[in-house]
């Protein structure tokens, strides 16, 4: 009987410190917004010129995934990971298990790929990974395409025909981005941080209407570059 | 006295059932090492449905065997030629009553890298998944599974081969399931990956002027002259990205217009209407007539296309445009196109047809 006890007693108290340990779950959840709207792809949006155009694909890897707490040390999260809005208006959720319970300040990751990744190829890797998809690989640049966004645009003649892209790549476009959060992690919960990527910023800048064409030559690269600058630029943190 | 003589051999019958009638035959299947993968990669292997010899064995007999038709007319290999890289050369495949289907049978070379859904539409998921259906379909075997199994049970040698391939100790054990997981191990044997344009990666030989303008022009890789943009859809080591697009073939202008809606067909979606997947161009030059519908007869017809852009359907991809190649680049992207032509797997005595 006090052996049964003895059992039961230590069984507890390791469960209890087991809690000590404090890590909780947690979802962040990427939203694709235009403005104050839920972004829905092919719908026709207004560049600040009137031009008419519609987005028609959004994606983009971010390496290097960490939280940063309040006291300034290091939640490392994840190695990589592809957001690909797709045609989900809930947002794309990436879920992390035991992250320490703790107050963050903000969220940081490059969006690309950092140089050693970039280095390989799609063969390189089993067809499950993300990274297996040639479809995001550019030999022409010896480079994975970090991000995608794509639709199409009025060309004058009153129509949404013609096609644009945007597609950044290469290891001098790395870049990185921080996302205040000021949240905290609760241990034993299922948390939730929800990022908003404003993708009507991509298309203006300095006040001025972003031209809508084919950008995706590595000869262009001041050009992909401040379209990347801005996606780094597009992320906010918002309350559920 | 005669009761008991007859309770043994009900007892013997009985007892022999249960051991199975194929239990002689040895079960001790060999892995099977695939060869000719070292630029495309791995491929994914589903864990229940290993390569063996004895698997693949099994698979190759079945794919080349009139018996999974109604009529014992027509077999896989009647519409996927392994000469023409296993397509019919037809721009639609007609089935064993002569009904024309809508759609142009597809290559089967390399499937075991097609992941991202198999069928022009994505409609099926893997290779296990897809070698139910054509025996049913009323249009290609139109014969149904029951009769087949039936027919396999039958046969001189089938059991045996279920035997050694998956293990079964009875013929009732015999299961269109495992007839599907022999012909899908078949099809990932069929491995093409050394073509003209793999020799010359791996410093073998180079390409000639010709396919140089067309690789420069496929790839983007030269900024003086117009971008091709077939690498994005196309890209290397498959020569398909495995994803889905609206290339404007389709004289669409409202997504009612589509006579072939694809993906959406699996979707629903507006925005996957007309959305095909994109094929492998490996061996492209064996696979005439072009396109799901095979409106094109040549490769010069279908780069004439890509250089006027096709028609502006509701979902159209933004790289498919007016390119407006030069006549070099035209002669150029065929001529790098026939350089990825590799009909290797044909030396491969489990690819050929066993019944010849
Ligand atoms: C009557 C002609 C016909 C016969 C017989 C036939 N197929 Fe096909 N096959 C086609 C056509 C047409 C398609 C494309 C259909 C579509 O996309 O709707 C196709 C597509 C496929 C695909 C998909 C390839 C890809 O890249 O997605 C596989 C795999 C395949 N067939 C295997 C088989 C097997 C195995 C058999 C025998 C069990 C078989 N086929 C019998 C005509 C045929
Ligand atoms: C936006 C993606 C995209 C681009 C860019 C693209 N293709 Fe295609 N290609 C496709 C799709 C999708 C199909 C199948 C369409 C169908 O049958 O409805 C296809 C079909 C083909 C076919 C016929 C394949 C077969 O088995 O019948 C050839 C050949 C081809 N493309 C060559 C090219 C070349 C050369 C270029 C560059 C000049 C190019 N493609 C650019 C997506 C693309």
């Amino acid at each position: 009987m006090s052996k049964l006890l003895f059992i039961l007693l230590t069984s507890v108290l390791f469960f209890s410190s087991c809690n000590n340990a404090k890590t909780g779950d947690l979802n962040i959840v990427f939203q694709a917004n235009y403005g104050d709207e839920v972004l829905e792809f092919g719908k026709t949006y207004n560049q600040l010129d009137g031009t008419a155009f519609t987005i028609l694909r959004s994606d983009f890897f971010m390496s290097d995934v960490r939280m940063i707490k309040d006291d300034g040390t290091e939640e490392f999260l994840s190695d990589l990971e592809q957001i690909d809005f797709d045609s989900s208006t809930g947002g794309i959720k990436v879920s992390f298990e035991d992250v320490d319970a703790a107050n963050y300040e903000s969220i940081q990751f490059s969006i690309g790929l950092l140089p050693d990744v970039n280095a390989t190829q799609p063969s390189d890797y089993d067809a499950a990974s993300s990274l297996a998809n040639a479809g995001y690989y550019w030999s022409a640049w010896d480079s994975y395409i970090f991000t995608k966004t794509e639709g199409r645009v009025d060309d004058g003649t009153g129509s949404i025909t013609t096609g644009w892209i945007f597609h950044t790549g290469k290891d001098e476009l790395l870049t990185d981005v921080i996302i205040n959060v000021d949240r905290s992690v609760k241990g034993d919960e299922l948390n939730e941080f929800r990022i908003v990527m404003d993708h009507k910023g991509l298309f203006e800048e300095n006040g001025e209407a972003v031209e809508l064409g084919i950008n995706h030559d590595p000869s262009n690269i001041g050009k992909l570059a401040s379209f990347i600058d801005r996606i780094a630029d597009s992320f906010t943190a918002v309350s559920k | 006295m005669k009761k008991g003589l007859y309770f043994i051999v009900i007892l013997f019958v009985a007892f022999s059932c249960r051991e199975g009638d194929l239990v002689d035959t040895e079960y001790n299947p060999t892995p099977y090492i695939v060869e000719g993968t070292e630029y495309l990669g791995p491929f994914p292997v589903p864990p229940d449905n290993q390569l063996t010899h004895e698997g693949i064995k099994l698979g190759q007999h079945l794919f080349y065997d009139p018996i999974l038709s109604a009529n014992n007319s027509m077999s896989c290999a009647s519409c996927h030629l392994p000469e023409k890289a296993f397509t019919d050369g037809n721009a639609v495949s007609v089935g064993i009553d002569g009904i024309a289907g809508i759609r142009s049978a597809m290559s089967l070379v390399n499937a075991a890298y097609f992941t991202k859904g198999l069928f022009w539409d994505g409609r099926s998921d893997n290779l296990e998944e897809q070698a139910l259906l054509p025996v049913e379909d009323e249009i290609e075997l139109h014969h149904n599974w029951g009769d087949v199994i039936e027919e396999f049970k039958e046969h001189p040698t089938y059991p045996q081969m279920f035997r050694e391939a998956f293990g079964i100790e009875d013929k009732e054990e015999i299961r269109k399931e495992l007839a599907a997981k022999a012909l899908a191990q078949f099809q990932r044997i069929i491995i093409s990956g050394n073509s003209k344009f793999d020799r010359v990666n791996n410093g073998i030989g180079a390409f000639n002027e010709e396919q140089f303008v067309g690789l420069e022009t496929f790839f983007d890789v030269n900024p003086l002259i117009a971008d091709g943009e077939c690498g994005h859809c196309h890209n290397d080591p498959l020569f398909t990205t495995n994803q889905y697009f609206d290339n404007g073939i389709q004289d669409a202008k409202t997504l009612t217009e589509y006579t072939d809606i694809g993906l959406a067909n699996v979707t629903n979606r507006n925005l996957d209407y007309g959305k095909m997947r994109a094929p492998t161009l490996r061996n492209i030059e064996l696979t005439a007539p072009y396109m799901h519908d095979g409106r094109f007869q040549t490769l010069e017809e279908v780069v004439e296309h890509y250089s006027k852009g096709g028609h502006a359907t509701p979902n159209r991809d933004p790289l498919i445009r007016e390119l407006g190649f030069s006549e070099e680049q035209k002669t150029g992207l065929v001529a790098f196109m026939k350089a990825l032509t590799d009909t290797s797997y044909l030396d491969n005595p489990y690819v050929r047809n066993p019944f010849k």
